[in-house]
């Protein structure tokens, strides 16, 4: 028995993947925004009559003839992965347009010699939809116009009647796709022709129900959610809220991890058969628990952020959203279309890089992916938490403005750097010439479903952690060589430090630190952030030699903020002012040191030079103005 | 070449007032002067002489624009749709 190979095509937003998680039991990323799925998916069941069938879900599709990088990816799929069957799967609100693919397919899988089956199967979604909106869909006469089968997504027995209709469908040997004979027009005005046959509307006395449809519950909806006064009004109040929410209610969740991790740590060195001198017992300790905790502290923000993007995708929101900022982005060479991914930025470039497939133009996409790493992520939070207590020591409210400011920087950071590459792109030509194009399809409004959202953040949480983590887990655990040996016997740990090959490479470096108002310590800091910003801290407090005998963030945080305070120069000036604090700062604000960033940044952009110009890039710039930050405030007097 | 009177292209119909069911208009032509795949976009979705669509505003912004043909809302530039000539559906 061979495996049968079925695709899912269909338009953005038809429900493909909805489909292909009830098919194969997985689940797979859906929402309302067209453009969710932007790779091929492959899910499986196994069929006792002809074998395993293995199922591609994939990018929607406007027509077959690409026009984006997630359309190619389901035309090449089309041609390469030898399908037995297609599933076309059509929006019931959208016959007049989304037929036409489904004939366009027919045309393509159709063979001289199995003239008895079409190898195309019709899978009809939203007919609950067209209901609530008082219309209705004769299904025999479609299938008839069609000359194809048509099965409805909803209702019982679906998914059943779907898998033995693909049965009898099905090609014995897999078709190689035709050109079609008629143009994509054809298609359209055939298309148009079979749904007024078949859709039957509501007379005159049933106007009331399509006044209550979807469609007209949207554009009222859309009426103020696209004012011109109220509409940006609650873009911002949406924003505002969504990262309101993210710090507030993560904060709790954050510190439980900390301390969970802290007490496995300590719980781990206080058993009796543990030797905590072993190097074993500091590896799995300072390496492996702590590496596993810089991970999974995210996690809180990162789960909170995506239920807050799901929820909003889902509700239909986030497409008018990237309508409304569109004109500004495109002022600075990007569009609505990297409006989601900007915004993922927010929580982490590595999937926010990924989302950026939905920009059909290379130049729009290879320019967002450039600034997406500017975007304030959440691994910036505990540096930023730790620099502002310095600077502005109990404080809360100063330091919550602090906070807000640098947002605001990263943010106009992400604005200049954005104009000034368009434009030298757009001189030199070398993110392509192709023009941009926005053409955002609005779905209609609908009520997220609350599970739904808490599941799919939860995977794409999971996911994050899969990509991220191990990455993260092994670079701890080499900073932890790095800072241990060779001089591992030394107990005193600020002498082990020192003496450690990081160490050393820290004063041997010293002479580029200096100037940003730091010395070796600082600089080993800045290195060690490479594996995660948030290294940075804990790298810190190993060098100030704070003793985590406390257990709350709190006071570890402190009595590093003493230590600071406390520090010298070689020369005998405190080494961190309110100068070097500054420079930090800014330093964090731009620089890429993220190497998660930088392998993602390869993939998607599948260009060395790209992603090593970035990172270069990036690092070499915050330098430079930190060093002029610090020595612009130490001429005037500041220190 | 004269164009005809009635014919107005989008950025004409800045001062419409925004409408919940949409101003009436049908397709004339498209202009060929456009970016192919963008073009060739329009075309997929459905956007050639004598579709009828609807128009219902602007963003806050002034841009994009939002029309809805053959049941899809769209969002469009204004230099998207200024390939898109029109005219008025007298009711
Ligand atoms: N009311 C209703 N909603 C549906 C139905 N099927 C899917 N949806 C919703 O429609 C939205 C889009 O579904 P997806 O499965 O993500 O669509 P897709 O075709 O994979 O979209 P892309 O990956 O963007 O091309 C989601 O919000 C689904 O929950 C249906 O039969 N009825
Ligand atoms: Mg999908």
């Amino acid at each position: 028995m061979s495996t049968l190979n079925v695709l899912l095509i269909g338009s953005p937003n038809s429900g493909k993947t909805t489909l292909f998680n009830r098919l194969t039991g997985l689940r797979a990323k859906t929402v309302n925004y067209p453009g969710s799925t932007v790779d091929l998916t492959v899910g499986r069941w196994a069929n006792s009559q002809s074998g395993d069938v293995q199922l591609f879900d994939t990018p929607g599709v406007y027509s077959l003839n690409p026009r984006s990088p997630d359309e190619a990816i389901t035309v090449r799929a089309l041609e390469t992965k030898a399908p037995h069957a297609v599933v076309a799967v059509v929006d019931a609100t959208q016959l007049s347009r989304q037929l036409a693919i489904a004939l366009q397919l027919r045309e393509m899988f159709r063979s001289s010699d199995e003239r008895d089956v079409t190898a195309v199967v019709v899978a009809l979604t939203m007919l609950d939809l067209v209901q609530r909106e008082g219309d209705s869909i004769d299904l025999a006469k479609l299938s008839v116009e069609l000359g194809l089968k048509v099965i409805a997504t909803d209702g019982e027995g679906a998914v059943e009647k779907l898998r033995s209709a693909i049965e009898q469908e099905k090609a014995v040997e897999p078709r190689v796709v035709q050109k079609p004979q008629k143009s994509s027009v054809e298609h359209l005005r055939e298309a148009k022709r079979i749904k007024d046959l078949v859709t039957h509307s509501p007379k005159n006395d049933q106007r009331a129900q399509a006044l209550r449809g979807p469609r007209a519950v949207t554009r009222k909806i859309d009426r103020s959610v696209l004012h011109p006064f109220f509409g940006p009004l609650l873009f911002f109040a949406v924003m505002t809220t969504l990262f309101t929410l993210i710090y507030w209610l993560a904060q709790p969740l954050m510190e439980l991890v900390d301390s969970t991790f802290s007490a496995l740590a300590n719980g781990l060195m206080n058993q009796s058969w543990v030797d905590p001198d072993s190097l074993l017992a500091r590896l799995v300790s300072d390496g492996l628990i702590t590496g596993a905790g810089a991970v999974l502290i995210f996690v809180p923000q990162i789960y909170i952020l995506f239920c807050g993007l799901v929820f909003l995708e889902d509700s239909g929101y986030l497409a008018r959203a990237a309508t409304i900022v569109d004109r500004p982005l495109k002022a600075i060479g990007l569009g609505g279309r990297s409006f989601v991914p900007l915004l993922s930025g927010f929580a982490c470039a590595v999937p926010a890089m990924m989302a950026a497939r939905t920009v059909n133009s290379r130049r729009e996409r290879m320019l967002t992916l450039f600034v997406l790493p500017l975007m304030s992520c959440s691994a910036r939070l505990p540096v930023y938490a730790l620099l502002l207590g310095f600077v502005f020591g109990a404080n809360a409210l100063q330091a919550g403005f602090g906070l807000a400011a640098l947002y605001v920087g990263s943010i106009l950071a992400g604005v200049i750097a954005a104009s000034l590459i368009s434009r030298l792109a757009e001189k030199r030509g070398f993110f392509g010439a192709e023009k941009s194009f926005l053409m955002l399809e609005l779905p209609l409004y609908r009520m997220p479903n609350l599970i739904l959202v808490l599941k799919q953040a939860l995977l794409r949480t999971n996911s994050y952690v899969k990509r991220t983590g191990p990455v993260i887990l092994v670079l701890s655990v080499l900073i932890w060589a790095g800072t241990t040996f060779p001089n591992y016997r030394e107990q005193d740990a600020t002498v082990r430090l020192e003496q450690s090959f990081a160490g050393r490479a820290g004063q041997v470096l010293s002479p580029v630190f200096e100037p940003m108002g730091g010395d070796w310590r600082t600089g080993l800091g800045l290195i060690s952030a490479f594996a995660a910003r948030e290294v940075f801290v804990s790298t810190m407090a190993i060098i100030f030699h704070v003793t985590e005998t406390d257990e709350s963030e709190d006071s570890l945080q402190s009595g590093l903020l003493t230590q600071m305070r406390e520090a010298k120069a070689p020369s005998g000036a405190p080494l961190f002012t309110l100068a070097s604090t500054l420079g930090l700062m800014l330093f964090f604000m731009i620089a890429l040191q993220c190497l998660a960033t930088f392998a993602v940044a390869l993939r998607e952009s599948g260009s060395m030079k790209f992603a090593v110009t970035q990172l270069l890039l990036f690092n070499l710039v915050a330098y430079v103005l930190t060093v002029a930050l610090v020595q612009g405030l130490r001429f005037m007097g500041i220190n | 070449m004269a164009m005809p009177t009635d014919l107005v292209t989008w950025v004409l119909d800045q001062n419409m007032p925004p409408d919940d069911s949409g101003v009436s208009l049908k397709v004339h032509h498209i202009s060929a002067e456009g970016d192919p795949a963008l073009l060739g976009r329009l075309e997929d979705l459905g956007l050639g002489p004598f579709e009828e669509i609807l128009y219902f505003g602007r963003a806050p912004l002034g841009e994009p624009i939002y029309i809805s043909v053959r049941e899809t809302v769209l969002a469009l530039r204004l230099m998207e749709a200024r390939l898109i000539f029109v005219t008025r559906v007298v009711p």
